[in-house]
C-alpha cells in the first residue's frame, strides 16, 4: 500500500469552535476555508501472469457478494481485411449470442439471466472487450460460460443472421441522429487513410461468412492477447486457482496481435458541410494530436482543462455558453491512446448562430496562445485535476480495471502517479509550449451538420475551403 | 441539466423514472440514519468508508408537474439559475450589482412583454440595445461561475443538477475533508441565491431543448407521446417547456417559484461516504438550521380522467421508424405499481425477455425492444409502455401486433414460477449492484425518500415483489392493457419533398392501421 497525500490547498482545520447561527456578514468565503489534509492509501492490485501469457490483475472486495471480471483484448476493426468491414463487430457480438460448444445462445441467455448474471463480448474499432458480472454464489455458472464464450464459441448461423440483420438495420439508421453523423464523419476525415477511418457498409456486412468469423476469432482470441481484471467477493488464492483451471490450458499464440499502426501527422484545414434540415447545427472541429505515452500529454491535459474539458471552468464554456448563451453543450477534448488521438472541440447551436459560434470557438482556441493562461487559470486547472485524483480510486473494481488497462496500453504501472506528478509540475510556459506545438486552430478540420439555408453567414466566411460532403447511405 | 452528459431521450427518461431499485431485506436498515432539522429539512446519512469521498444528493420536491400553462420550463430554468451564485458567491459587490440587476430585470420584462404583444419594432430594437448595455454594466461585478470553480479546485466531481416532472435534484461528489465546504455553499444557495445572467441562460435552455427534442427524433416522439396520453394532468407537458414558453419565461415568476417551493421542509438530502455522523450533524444544524421553514402550496389538483378510447398519433421526422405504445397506470404506493415493475422486467430485461425473444429473435421484425414504467413521472398516476425498433416501415404493424399479443398473454396465461423467480432475482441483483457507489446510494436513498416518503421503500420493495401472485399480474394486465387505455405513437420517415407527389397516392395504404383490439 502506498500513501498519497493530497495536494491540499490549505492547512489544518481549526478545532470545531461552535459558532452561533451564521448571519450572512459572518459567512466565510470558501477560498478562506481550511481543510484537513487528505491522506489516502492507493490500493494496489496484484499482477499474475500464467505460463500461456494471460495477464491477470486481481483484488478482493468483500463489501458485496458480487464478482466481476473484465478483459481487454488486443483486437479490433483495425485488423479487418479490406472489404470485410463489420467483421470485428459481428464476430464480437455473436461470440456471445451464438452459443458455445456446450450451450446454445438461448440456453446461455436463460441460464445467465435467471441468476441475474451477465457475460458480454464486443469488438470495437481499436480494442475488444469481454466482461462478466455475477453474484458470488453463481460464479461457477457464470465463469464456465464466460470461459467458453471466449474459447469455444459456436457461431450458430441463425444467430449470425440475426445479428447481421440488426447491423444492417443500424446502418440504415446511421443518419437519424445529427450527433452520430458528426462524430462519425469527424473520425473518418481525421483518420483518413488509417484503419480508424473505416466503416462498414451493407455490402461489406452482407459479404461476411461464418468462416470469416471463425477465422477472426481463431486469429484474435488468445491468452497472450489480453489482460484480465478480476475483483469481488472471493479468496484470492482460490480465485487464481480457478482462473488457471479454466484458462490455463488455453494455447498461446506465436503471433500476438500488433497494436494499430501509428497515424502520420497530417492536417486538413477544410470545412466539411453535411446537409440536414435540423433547427440546431452540430459541429465538431479539430485535428490529430498525440498518443497517451507522449511526454507532452500531461501538459496537454492542463491545456485542455483550461480550454474546454472542465465545464464551466473552461474558456469555451465560459465564452460560448455562459457569456453568450449560444450553446448548451460546448467543450473540447484532447485525448490519446496507443496511437495519436485528436485535439477536438464540439458544440451544438441553433442554425442562426452557426457561423458566429464556430468563429467564436476558433477565437477562443487561438486565444490560448494570444491570451495565455494566467497563473490563476493554471492553478485552477491543476487543483481541479489533482484534488479530484482520489476519484480514480473509489471502488476496487475501478482500481483493478484501471491497472489492467494501463498494461493493455503499454503504459507503466505507475502511470497514474506519473500523471499526477506531471500535472503538478506543469507551468504556464509548458502549457504555452505544448499549445504552440500541438494546437493549431487555423489547421482544424471543421465538420458541420446542419441546414445552410438558415445559417447566419455562409461557411466560406470562416476563411477555409468549404466542401459539401454528401450524407452517405453506406449501401 | 446544468452540464453534461448528452444522452438519448430514452436513457434520460429512464433515469428520470428512478431506478427500479429492489433490494434484499435488511440491506440498508440500521445503516441509514435519518436526521430532520427543526425546519423540516430531512437528511439521510449513510457512513461508508470504502473510499475517502462523499456523495451528496439533494432533492427538492418540486418539478415541472408543479407548473401551469404558460410557465412550463420554470422549474428547470430555476435549476440552471441556482448555479449563478449567491450574495457572497459569484459577485464582487452584491450591493452595487443588485442595483444594475434590478434595471436588467425591468428592461427584460418589458422587452418580453413588447415582443409578446407585437410591440413597435423600433422600440423593441432600442430595448434590446438597452438590455445589452445594462448586461455589459453588470459584467464587471460578476465572478464567473464561481461555485463551479470552487467545487472544481476542491476536487469536486459530478457537480450537476437535474429536473424532472416530480423533483429538482442537485448532486456532487467531494473528497471527504470538504464536508463543511459543501455545507457552506449549499446552505447559501438555498438562502440567498442570485439569478444573475438570466437572459443568456434562458437562451441556453432553448439550445438544450433543441438538442434534446427539436433536433432529436426520439426525444420528439416521446414528447408527443406524453402530450397525447395525458390531456388534463401536468404530465402532459415537457419538463423543459414548450419553446414558446421558454422564450418568455419571466424572471420574476422564476424567483417566485423558488420562494414558494425551495423551502427546507420541502427538501430531502442523502449523504453517503466517509464521514462521522455526530460531526456532520453539527455542521448541518449550523448551516441549514437557520433557513426558515414555510407553508407549502397545495399539490396540483387536476386528475387525468380515464381515457375514453385509443389514441394514435403519427410523428414525422427525418429518421427511421419507431413504434411506441403506452397505457395509464397507478403510481406508487399502489400495489399495481409493484406489479408493473414485475411486468417491466419480464417483458424487456435481457435477451431471454418476452419481447426480445418474440420480436427480435423469433419473428425478426424488430432490431430492438424495450419497456418502461412510471413515465413521465413517479409521483402521480403515470404510464407503462413498450417500444420497438422495427426492421423497416413495413414491419410496424407486425411489431404492434406482437407487442399487443404479448400483453394479451399476460391476461390469459399465468406467469410460470420459474420466470417469476427470474424477475425477482433480477430486481434484487439490480439493487445489490447499486450499493457499490456513494453517489449511487445517495441517489437512490434520496429518490425514494422524496417520492415515496420513505427510503425504506427500497428495503421493502423486494419483500412486496415476492408476495405478488401470478393472478395479480393477470388482473393488472386485464385492467390496464385495454384498447381504451392505450396511446400509440409512431415515428415515420418524412417523405423528401421531391418524392411527395409520387407517394401521396401510397400514403393511405402505408399508414399503419389500428392494431389488435
Amino acid at each position: 500500500m502506498r500513501k498519497i497525500t493530497e495536494f491540499a490547498l490549505l492547512a489544518v482545520l481549526a478545532a470545531g469552535g461552535v459558532q452561533a447561527q451564521a448571519p450572512e456578514a459572518n459567512l466565510v468565503h470558501p477560498s478562506k476555508m481550511v481543510f484537513e489534509p487528505l491522506d489516502f492509501d492507493l490500493p494496489e492490485p496484484e499482477r499474475h501472469e500464467l505460463p500461456n501469457g494471460l495477464v491477470i490483475y486481481i483484488m478482493e472486495d468483500r463489501e458485496l457478494p458480487l464478482i466481476s471480471i473484465s478483459a481487454s483484448i488486443r483486437t479490433g476493426a483495425y485488423l479487418e481485411p479490406e472489404g470485410k468491414e463489420g467483421l470485428a463487430e459481428l464476430t464480437g457480438a455473436v461470440m456471445r449470442t451464438g452459443g458455445t460448444e456446450a450451450l446454445s445462445g438461448d440456453e446461455i441467455d436463460e441460464k445467465l439471466e435467471f441468476v441475474a448474471a451477465s457475460a458480454e463480448t464486443a469488438i470495437g474499432i481499436s480494442e475488444g472487450s469481454a466482461s462478466m458480472s455475477v453474484l458470488e454464489k453463481d460464479f461457477e455458472t457464470g465463469f464456465t460460460i464466460f470461459a467458453d464464450v471466449l474459447r469455444r464459441p459456436r457461431f450458430d448461423p441463425r444467430q449470425i443472421e440475426l445479428r447481421r440483420n440488426q447491423m444492417l438495420e443500424a446502418i440504415k439508421r446511421r443518419n437519424d441522429q445529427p450527433g452520430d453523423i458528426v462524430s462519425r464523419e469527424y473520425r473518418r476525415i481525421t483518420y483518413k487513410g488509417h484503419p480508424y477511418a473505416r466503416i462498414s457498409t451493407a455490402t461489406s456486412v452482407k459479404s461476411l461468412t461464418r468462416d470469416d468469423m471463425v477465422k477472426f476469432h481463431k486469429d484474435n482470441f488468445h491468452p497472450n492477447n489480453m489482460v484480465l481484471a478480476v475483483s469481488g467477493d472471493f479468496d484470492r488464492k482460490e480465485m487464481l486457482a480457478r482462473l488457471e483451471k479454466g484458462l490455463g490450458d488455453w494455447e498461446k499464440t506465436a503471433t500476438p496481435n500488433a497494436d494499430p499502426a501509428e497515424v502520420p501527422l497530417t492536417y486538413d484545414p477544410t470545412v466539411y458541410l453535411i446537409q440536414k434540415e435540423i433547427p440546431q447545427t452540430n459541429v465538431r472541429m479539430g485535428h490529430l494530436g498525440v498518443a497517451k505515452g507522449h511526454p507532452d500529454y500531461f501538459a496537454l491535459q492542463v491545456l485542455d482543462n483550461i480550454m474546454g474539458s472542465n465545464g464551466f471552468i473552461s474558456r469555451l464554456m465560459r465564452e460560448v455558453r455562459s457569456n453568450r448563451g449560444l450553446a448548451y453543450s460546448v467543450g473540447s477534448s484532447i485525448q490519446g491512446g496507443r496511437v495519436r488521438g485528436t485535439v477536438m472541440a464540439y458544440t451544438q447551436t441553433k442554425v442562426e448562430s452557426t457561423h458566429e459560434t464556430i468563429r467564436l470557438m476558433k477565437e477562443v482556441m487561438e486565444g490560448l496562445e494570444k491570451n495565455p493562461p494566467s497563473e490563476k487559470e493554471l492553478q485552477v486547472a491543476k487543483d481541479s485535476i489533482l484534488n479530484s485524483f482520489v476519484f480514480q480510486f473509489t471502488s476496487v473494481e475501478q482500481v483493478v480495471s484501471q491497472k489492467a488497462n494501463l498494461e493493455f496500453q503499454h503504459l507503466p504501472p505507475d502511470w497514474l502517479e506519473k500523471y499526477r506528478d506531471g500535472i503538478a509540475a506543469t507551468k504556464v510556459e509548458d502549457v504555452l509550449r505544448v499549445a504552440r506545438e500541438h494546437l493549431h486552430p487555423e489547421k482544424m478540420t471543421v465538420v458541420v451538420v446542419g441546414n445552410p439555408a438558415k445559417f447566419d453567414k455562409e461557411l466560406k466566411e470562416l476563411g477555409l475551403p468549404v466542401v459539401e460532403r454528401p450524407l452517405e447511405t453506406f449501401d | 441539466m446544468h452540464g453534461d452528459p448528452i444522452r438519448s431521450a430514452l436513457l434520460a427518461l429512464a433515469l428520470a423514472l428512478g431506478p427500479a431499485i429492489p433490494l434484499q431485506a435488511g440491506r440498508l436498515e440500521g445503516k441509514v440514519k435519518t436526521h430532520v432539522l427543526k425546519n423540516g429539512m430531512t437528511f439521510l446519512l449513510l457512513e461508508r468508508k470504502v473510499s475517502p469521498t462523499l456523495g451528496f444528493y439533494m432533492r427538492f420536491k418540486v418539478g415541472s408537474v408543479d407548473e401551469h400553462a404558460g410557465i412550463g420550463g420554470t422549474a428547470h430554468l430555476l435549476e440552471h439559475m441556482l448555479f449563478k451564485g449567491t450574495h457572497t458567491l459569484g459577485t464582487k459587490d452584491w450591493e452595487a450589482e443588485k442595483v444594475v440587476l434590478a434595471k436588467i430585470d425591468s428592461a427584460g420584462e418589458e422587452l418580453d412583454r413588447l415582443k409578446l404583444t407585437g410591440g413597435d419594432a423600433a422600440k423593441i430594437k432600442q430595448l434590446e440595445e438597452d438590455l445589452k448595455k445594462l448586461q455589459d454594466e453588470a459584467k464587471p461585478f460578476v465572478v464567473k461561475d464561481e461555485i463551479d470553480e470552487i467545487y472544481s479546485i476542491n476536487g469536486g466531481v459530478g457537480f450537476n443538477a437535474t429536473t424532472d416532472q416530480d423533483l429538482t435534484s442537485y448532486m456532487i461528489s467531494l473528497p471527504k475533508n470538504r464536508f463543511e465546504l459543501w455545507s457552506r455553499i449549499e446552505s447559501d444557495r438555498m438562502l440567498h441565491p442570485v439569478l444573475r445572467e438570466y437572459y443568456s441562460e434562458r437562451d441556453v435552455i432553448e439550445e438544450e431543448r433543441r438538442m434534446r427534442v427539436d433536433a432529436d427524433p426520439e426525444g420528439t416522439l416521446f414528447e408527443q407521446f406524453q402530450a397525447t396520453a395525458f390531456q388534463a394532468h401536468n404530465y402532459h407537458n415537457p419538463t423543459i417547456g414548450w419553446m414558446s414558453e421558454i422564450e418568455r419565461l419571466s424572471k420574476q415568476k422564476v424567483e417566485e417559484f423558488r420562494r414558494v417551493y425551495y423551502a427546507p421542509n420541502n427538501v430531502v438530502c442523502a449523504i453517503v461516504g466517509d464521514f462521522d455522523t455526530p460531526v456532520v450533524i453539527e455542521l448541518l444544524e449550523r448551516y441549514f438550521g437557520p433557513i426558515p421553514s414555510q407553508d407549502l402550496p397545495r399539490p396540483p389538483t387536476v386528475i387525468e380522467p380515464d381515457q375514453l378510447g385509443e389514441r394514435r398519433i403519427i410523428v414525422k421526422q427525418d429518421s427511421n421508424p419507431l413504434y411506441l405504445v403506452g397505457f395509464h397506470k397507478p403510481c406508487l404506493p399502489d400495489r399495481a405499481d409493484y406489479v408493473f415493475d414485475v411486468i417491466n422486467t419480464l417483458l424487456s430485461s435481457g435477451r431471454s425477455s418476452r419481447l426480445y425473444k418474440r420480436l427480435v429473435k423469433e419473428e425478426r421484425i424488430a432490431a430492438a425492444t424495450d419497456t418502461f414504467s412510471s413515465f413521465p413521472g413517479t409521483r402521480y398516476p403515470n404510464s407503462f409502455g413498450a417500444m420497438a425498433v422495427p426492421m423497416g416501415a413495413d414491419k410496424i404493424d407486425a411489431c404492434e401486433k406482437s407487442i399487443l399479443a404479448e400483453l394479451d398473454r399476460l391476461k390469459t396465461e399465468l406467469v410460470p414460477a420459474q420466470e417469476f423467480e427470474k424477475v425477482v432475482n433480477k430486481l434484487e441483483a439490480g439493487f445489490l449492484r447499486s450499493l457499490d457507489s456513494n453517489s449511487g446510494l445517495a441517489e437512490n436513498l434520496s429518490y425514494f425518500q422524496a417520492v415515496a416518503g420513505d427510503w425504506r421503500y427500497i428495503d421493502q420493495h423486494s419483500e412486496v415483489i415476492r408476495t405478488i401472485k401470478p393472478e395479480e399480474i393477470q388482473e393488472a394486465a386485464k385492467k390496464y392493457f385495454t384498447d381504451k387505455n392505450r396511446t400509440v405513437a409512431i415515428m415515420l420517415k418524412e417523405e423528401a419533398p421531391a418524392a411527395a407527389t409520387s407517394s401521396t397516392a401510397a400514403t393511405t395504404t402505408t399508414t399503419p392501421g389500428g392494431g389488435a383490439q
